[in-house]
């Protein structure tokens, strides 16, 4: 009792206080206390909202510098990226040739190739022929055929350890046997200064038409034969000419050579002493 | 020293170029031929003593890359270097003209003598054809290639041989 009458202050300051929380917690006190806190909220707004901009002020120079630097690595990482896509891009090209290469190599099971990049073209606008990057210790020999998975490309005119010559079938210089499937009829494909094929020397009895296909005749045994050579664009036919001619659009696009396969068991033969 | 040893690099690049790069640029059925174009500068510039060297290896380098028979560019690139010789001693203040007007001469040389070549070794090109799809777009070409190869080509011989001679 005596402890009582001593601590009765204690006593009614922790009822008091009991009672707040308890009014405080039952939501009796939520208007009053509102009224109370806003404006210590508003206070504490401002001055978060001053300390932010000071901070700001001195913080963002340096976040800059750090964001360039960010951006720097960044962009440098994009560059390195779109160079490996190039990079990729251009496999992808360079494998979709050899995948048809070697399609074109598999139907041909009997043929022996040599595939090889073109390096180089002729720099005389005279003439049609193009360097290959495989030579003499490839395997390559002078007048091997040339061909790609389209069509022949020609036939090597020179050979070095390294690289050798190819003589295309557009060049002025070049002739080739050749037979038009359709028509069943023979011929001589030839070249010219400006590319043009032209098939020559094809009976007049001949039904050429536009769209047949023209391949090797393996005649002369410088090609190997039913290789294409290209399409029949237009008819020149005469009526007193002994023979009849026509244009051809070849079957490779020659200005974009990239790749190429040469026939390695493919021997030319030398009928030179017949004739 | 420094004239040869830099004749030598730069015809060599001249020449990978001319036959991966340059060769596949066209106009019709004409190409450039930039090592000529680069003959004709390196040999028109007051200062260079060493053209003749441009004048072999030039023409050394389009044999190995041309089939073009009978070493056609030796006959191509000396009646070009001889003529610059003439004309060098008479024009020489008026270069860009002298290069224009040589370029222009040294293409129809080169288109003559190659027709020439080819019809000696049973190819004859129709002459009209040959005009106007292969001779006059070449021409063509090189009066193109020739005004920033020039900018580039005669400054470096001045820096290179300017130097060489006053030392």
């Amino acid at each position: 009792m005596n402890n009582v009458k001593k601590n009765w202050q204690k006593i009614v300051a922790i009822l008091i206080i009991s009672g707040v929380i308890f009014l405080a917690l039952s939501g009796f006190l939520t208007q009053s206390l509102s009224g109370l806190i806003d404006p210590i909220i508003q206070v504490q707004k401002w001055t978060a909202e001053r300390i932010q901009t000071v901070y700001e002020f001195f913080t963002i120079p340096r976040d800059v510098t750090q964001l360039r630097a960010e951006n720097q690595a960044l962009q440098e990482q994009v560059s390195l990226l779109q160079t490996e896509i190039i990079q990729l891009q251009q496999d992808l090209k360079e494998a979709d040739i050899l995948y048809s290469l070697l399609g074109f190599a598999r139907g041909r099971p009997e043929e022996t190739y040599i595939a090889a990049a073109v390096i180089g073209v002729d720099p005389s606008p005279f003439l049609q022929y193009i360097l290959i990057d495989k030579g003499s210790d490839d395997g390559i020999a002078y007048n091997m055929p040339v061909v790609t998975e389209k069509g022949l490309v020609g036939r090597i005119s020179a050979v070095t350890a390294s690289a050798a010559r190819v003589q295309l079938i557009t060049d002025a210089g070049s002739l080739v046997n050749a037979h038009v499937v359709e028509a069943d009829a023979d011929g001589v494909v030839r070249g010219s200064v400006t590319a043009d094929l032209t098939i020559e020397m094809v009976s007049p009895e001949a039904e050429l038409q536009a769209g047949q296909i023209v391949q090797t005749s393996g005649l002369g045994g410088n090609f190997p034969a039913e290789v294409v050579i290209g399409q029949i664009l237009n008819v020149n036919k005469l009526e007193n000419e002994l023979f009849q001619s026509a244009s051809i659009q070849p079957a490779e696009d020659f200005s974009n050579l990239q790749a190429v396969l040469v026939v390695a068991n493919f021997r030319p033969s030398n009928v030179e002493p017949l004739e | 020293m420094k004239e040869i040893i830099s004749s030598f690099v730069i015809l060599i690049l001249g020449g990978i170029l001319q036959g991966s790069l340059f060769s596949r640029i066209h106009i019709l059925n004409g190409t450039g031929d930039v090592i000529m174009v680069m003959l004709i500068v390196w040999s028109l510039n007051p200062y260079t003593r060493y053209s003749w060297i441009w004048l072999l290896l030039g023409a050394l380098i389009m044999t190995y890359l041309s089939a073009l028979p009978l070493y056609g560019y030796f006959f191509i690139y000396g009646i070009i270097w001889l003529f610059i010789r003439f004309l060098k001693s008479r024009f020489w203040q008026m270069p860009i003209i002298l290069m224009i007007f040589v370029t222009i001469t040294g293409s129809i040389i080169s288109a003559v003598i190659s027709y020439f070549v080819l019809y000696i070794n049973d190819i004859s090109p129709n002459l009209k054809t040959t005009v106007t799809q292969i001779a006059v777009p070449s021409l063509v070409l090189n009066l193109i290639y020739c005004f920033p190869i020039y900018g580039l080509l005669n400054d470096f011989a001045n820096s290179v041989c300017y130097k060489e001679e006053s030392s």
